[in-house]
């Protein structure tokens, strides 16, 4: 081939214009990339007619959560997104959730990032802020406030803070008052006035704070996997929020027969995933179904112990008590790694061990879970696809999640999700994702079919409104 | 940037929402048309330019002033497009179609789309750095100095580039019928 040839390529390339953008189209996008700044997409799954921008940093955030990549949405959003057991916020913040955690990002954005924790345990690891930047955790009874750290706040029936790494600054919310609680230090509501020690003697060592920091993350994913609650609300800040409230508890991610010791111990009604009305249920009473429940979760082959929510201490966090399972197995070199640890090498960003034990011992979805953190979402996909032919509605959903988030294939994703069972637990996800991919493919008759569906299945739903808003438009 | 009616960059830096607007709807037609050079003909070059809109919001105001604004807005909007890179579909396969026309008629339209489409299914399976360089220097027509200003390397490093991109496309089209009989046409 000739370098003239190239060139006469070059011009016919040159020459090629783009198709005509109308006038308006032009504007709507212009619009939404002046409304896409960092905090804006806090909208999640509530789908717009075109897809909103999803912008790399998004994407690869997601991609790159620690265990996150789960194929679930992680928004309790004000229009009734999903809950994120272990996400990475595009700002770089971890936040790891506890089975049970209710909370809701009130406000994302480059400037402020704000949590509000109704109950349950959440650890935060921050990125350092720039000037100007604030982080807040709010519950009914306290404000934290941080500039780059790692800790948890727990909301049972009264607020906790451990603070892992930096410090943090604690407001009792009515009296007013602050009070600075510095790395291995533990603030309680009960005693605002003073921060006692996290454990025995100051977590000063950089080392024992990451072991600490570590130990509890893999504590609070491993329990927090074991049962997740997706839970979605109605609209924020109307007096009818708690009324339309729906608790939908997942069935364990891993759809394979539980062998695990733990996992056995972990089975319960909710195992089989359905959803339920949240109760009006006291936090007390909550905690008290559920931590023993936790306790007996605990194995001998854990990466951390996982000890009741409200004795956790110490003894919980020291680091001596939470090597990771592989090291634990490779310590007395018999037992193989439980799928709980490899698991557990997820959260630690051992994403290619995970990936290789996974493969070897055949379970599904720790390897299709290990790809996506790998970014190999081609192959992720596909596995996903592979466990979704056995009718479940998790794999499915997963496959064409990252189909259209990732591989910009939504008629591939739209074959994805066809594997779902009608009437699964997550029906709703389900239809909410196909109708977002029947507008992205200009099939707008059969995404308004699906709308009705959602409608007549979930009048009550957080895309109700959005559904709605579509029948509208058509 | 040589429009009047680009706003000042204090206002960009500002991040004043109007000022963000008009210079997004200057840059707009210049960004489409980057990205289809880059990503040649897709289903998807809307949802590229959106994002590189928005990357373009979120960059604007940080702007510093130190390259002329379209060469950044350029610089912006190639990340985006590195993103989009490899993301065409697998099973895309190519088509027998008839040979090229004879000479220059209404159907000649359709022939440079056929050889656009099997440059870019080439350009497909270049490194992304290659496939940059080919596109900036061979279909934008920038210069390797200008090119590398975009591409953020050094004038020698886009050369080389440019020079290895060149030779892989030429081998990788070589063994193409369609361009043999592209290029004998074209034939002065």
């Amino acid at each position: 081939m000739s370098d003239e040839l190239l060139d006469v390529l070059g011009r016919i390339a040159a020459d090629d214009a783009p198709p005509p953008l109308e006038e308006a189209e032009a504007e709507r996008m212009i619009a939404r990339a002046l409304a896409g700044a960092p905090g804006s997409e806090e909208g999640g799954e509530a789908p717009a007619p075109v897809r909103r921008p999803r912008g790399a940093v998004w994407a690869l955030a997601a991609a790159a959560a620690v265990g996150l990549a789960l194929g679930l949405g992680w928004w309790l959003g004000a229009a009734g997104g999903e809950v994120p057991l272990e996400a990475r916020l595009p700002t770089g913040d971890a936040v790891v959730a506890a089975p049970g955690a209710v909370f809701e990002l009130a406000a994302l954005s480059e400037r402020e990032r704000r949590v509000e924790l109704a109950r349950g345990t959440v650890l935060f690891d921050v990125t350092p802020l720039e000037e100007g930047q604030r982080f807040e955790v709010v519950t009914p009874d306290a404000v934290v406030r941080v500039r780059g750290t790692v800790f948890s706040v727990e909301r049972g029936a009264r607020t906790r803070v451990r603070v892992y790494e930096g410090r943090v600054e604690v407001e009792a919310r009515g009296s007013g008052r602050r009070l600075e609680v510095a790395a291995g230090r533990m603030w309680d509501a009960r005693d605002a006035a003073a921060a006692t020690a996290l454990a025995e003697g100051p977590l000063t060592e950089a080392g024992e704070a990451a072991a600490a920091r570590r130990a509890e993350a893999a504590r609070l994913a491993e329990t927090g996997r074991a049962e997740a609650r997706l839970v979605q609300t109605g609209r924020a800040g109307t007096g009818r929020a708690a009324d339309r409230r729906t608790q939908v508890v997942e069935r364990d991610r891993d759809g394979e027969p539980e062998r695990d010791q733990g996992r056995e111990a972990l089975a319960g009604p909710e195992r089989a995933g359905h959803a339920e009305p949240l109760l009006p249920e006291s936090d007390d009473a909550r905690l008290a179904r559920e931590l023993p429940r936790a306790g007996r979760g605990a194995g001998p082959d854990e990466p951390a112990r996982v000890e009741p929510l409200a004795d956790l201490g110490a003894a919980a966090l020291a680091p001596a008590e939470a090597p990771s399972a592989r090291e634990a197995s490779a310590g007395t070199g018999r037992r193989p790694p439980t799928r709980r640890a490899v698991r557990g090498w997820l959260v630690e960003g051992r994403y290619a061990e995970a990936l290789e034990e996974a493969r070897r011992r055949g379970w599904g979805e720790l390897e299709a879970d290990a790809l996506q953190a790998l970014g190999r979402f081609d192959e992720a996909a596909d596995r996903w696809d592979g466990l979704a032919r056995r009718g479940d509605a998790h794999a499915a959903y997963a496959a064409a999640r990252l189909r259209f988030r990732h591989l910009e294939d939504p008629a591939g994703a739209l074959a994805s999700l066809d594997a779902a069972p009608d009437g699964s637990p997550l029906d709703e996800r389900v239809l909410g994702l196909r109708a977002r991919l029947l507008l992205r493919l200009h099939r707008a008759d059969e995404a308004a079919a699906v709308a009705r569906r959602y409608l007549s299945r979930h009048p009550n739903g957080g895309l109700a409104e959005w559904m709605r808003a579509l029948l509208d438009q058509d | 940037m040589d429009d009047p009616a680009f706003p000042a960059l204090e206002r960009l830096r500002a991040a004043e929402p109007r000022a963000l607007q008009a210079a997004l709807r200057i840059l707009l037609p210049d960004v489409r048309r980057w990205l289809q050079r880059q990503l040649g003909q897709r289903p998807d070059l809307d949802d590229a330019t959106q994002d590189a809109l928005l990357a373009l919001a979120e960059a604007l105001p940080r702007f510093e002033g130190r390259s002329a604004v379209r060469t950044f807005a350029h610089r912006i909007t190639l990340r985006v497009a590195y993103r989009y890179f490899g993301k065409r579909k697998r099973d895309e396969g190519l088509q027998l179609v008839p040979p090229p026309p004879d000479e220059i008629d209404p159907e000649s339209r359709a022939m440079d789309r056929e050889a656009l489409r099997r440059l870019y299914r080439c350009l497909d399976r270049l490194p992304p750095k290659r496939r940059v360089a080919f596109v900036l220097c061979c279909v934008e027509g920038l210069a390797p100095s200008e090119a590398a200003e975009v591409a953020g390397c050094s004038a020698n490093a886009m050369r080389t580039r440019l020079s290895h991109a060149r030779a892989e496309v030429a081998r990788r089209l070589s063994g193409d019928p369609y361009m043999k009989t592209l290029a004998q046409r074209r034939r002065p």
